[in-house]
């Protein structure tokens, strides 16, 4: 007697069930991983400081590398910090291919007026957004190595581990630079730490 | 403040702002933790660089639903596009 085993639908199926059969070839369980990741993995590469175009591109990029790659992947970490780390090697490269943009200055080299100012808003919503752009601003002043570990331990809420692993650095050596980075950022947004009302 | 608690002040001055951050993530040992609340009890200097960092990891924090756009489709349809014109060949790092 034959039995037929029928694969559940990819939009059905576990993380962990579809990245074992896009490693087999499974274009179908590739591109279900495709739509749960993609969103996110843009948006990251946004923080990182990627233009929208970059972004995109690279978010494309990320997933052809890992679909050539995925038979070599071990799962010993999550499949969304692999494709992190694959998608941050690729945006570190364009990044540092663009002209210095900044490098970390202090309060007094850059002149506090180009902060935001702390006046009050005139709604809370307003001093909030405000805030958002004086923070997407700094991040972007601070050098790739400080601004990466900061964007995937603060913004993106990876523990230490993954996001070194990520970065393909030493647990001791991505604290030391998010240290320095968190300790850069707090001195380009003095006017706003300075009695911590972030 | 005596020699011997001022000579710990000092010390404990240039340690705390050095393992800020890994008392923040908690990450930390709990005899470096007591240390660095010990320390900054007495140091407004400390307590302020502490209470800036902390307040900076929460923004930070809060921008984590910034950038969210519907692009999966547009991804999508670029890679299969691509797919087809692409070997499958072992390169990138492994996990």
């Amino acid at each position: 007697m034959s039995r037929v085993t029928e694969l559940p639908d990819s939009r059905e199926c576990s993380e962990e069930t579809l990245v074992a059969r896009a490693a087999e070839g499974d274009m179908a369980a590739f591109e279900e991983l495709v739509m749960r990741h993609a969103d996110r993995l843009f948006a990251s590469l946004r923080r990182f400081g990627l233009d929208d175009a970059e972004a995109q591109e690279v978010a494309q990029e990320t997933f052809l590398r890992a679909w050539r790659s995925l038979p070599r992947f071990e799962r010993r970490s999550r499949f969304f910090t692999w494709l992190y780390r694959i998608g941050f090697n690729e945006a570190q490269r364009r990044l540092a291919r663009r002209p210095a943009a900044g490098a970390v200055v202090s309060t007094e080299e850059q002149p506090v007026d180009e902060l935001p100012d702390r006046r009050p808003g005139p709604t809370e919503q307003a001093e909030r957004e405000e805030l958002r752009a004086a923070l997407r601003r700094a991040l972007g002043e601070l050098p790739v190595d400080l601004r990466a570990p900061v964007v995937l331990r603060d913004i993106e809420g990876l523990s230490t581990r993954e996001a070194a692993a990520v970065l393909d650095l030493g647990e001791p050596a991505f604290k030391s630079r998010l240290h320095r980075g968190r300790i850069a950022l707090r001195s380009l947004l003095t006017p706003w730490v300075a009695t911590s009302d972030l | 403040m005596s020699g011997p608690r001022r000579l710990e002040f000092i010390r404990d001055h240039r340690w705390v702002p050095r393992n800020a951050s890994e008392y923040l993530d908690g990450e930390l040992a709990p005899r470096e933790r007591q240390r660095v609340e010990h320390h900054t009890r007495d140091c407004p200097q400390c307590r302020e660089l502490l209470a800036g960092l902390r307040a900076l990891v929460e923004a930070l924090g809060r921008l984590r639903g910034d950038e969210e756009r519907v692009v999966a489709g547009a991804v999508l349809a670029s890679v299969r596009s691509r797919l087809g014109q692409l070997p499958r060949e072992p390169r990138e790092p492994r996990d």
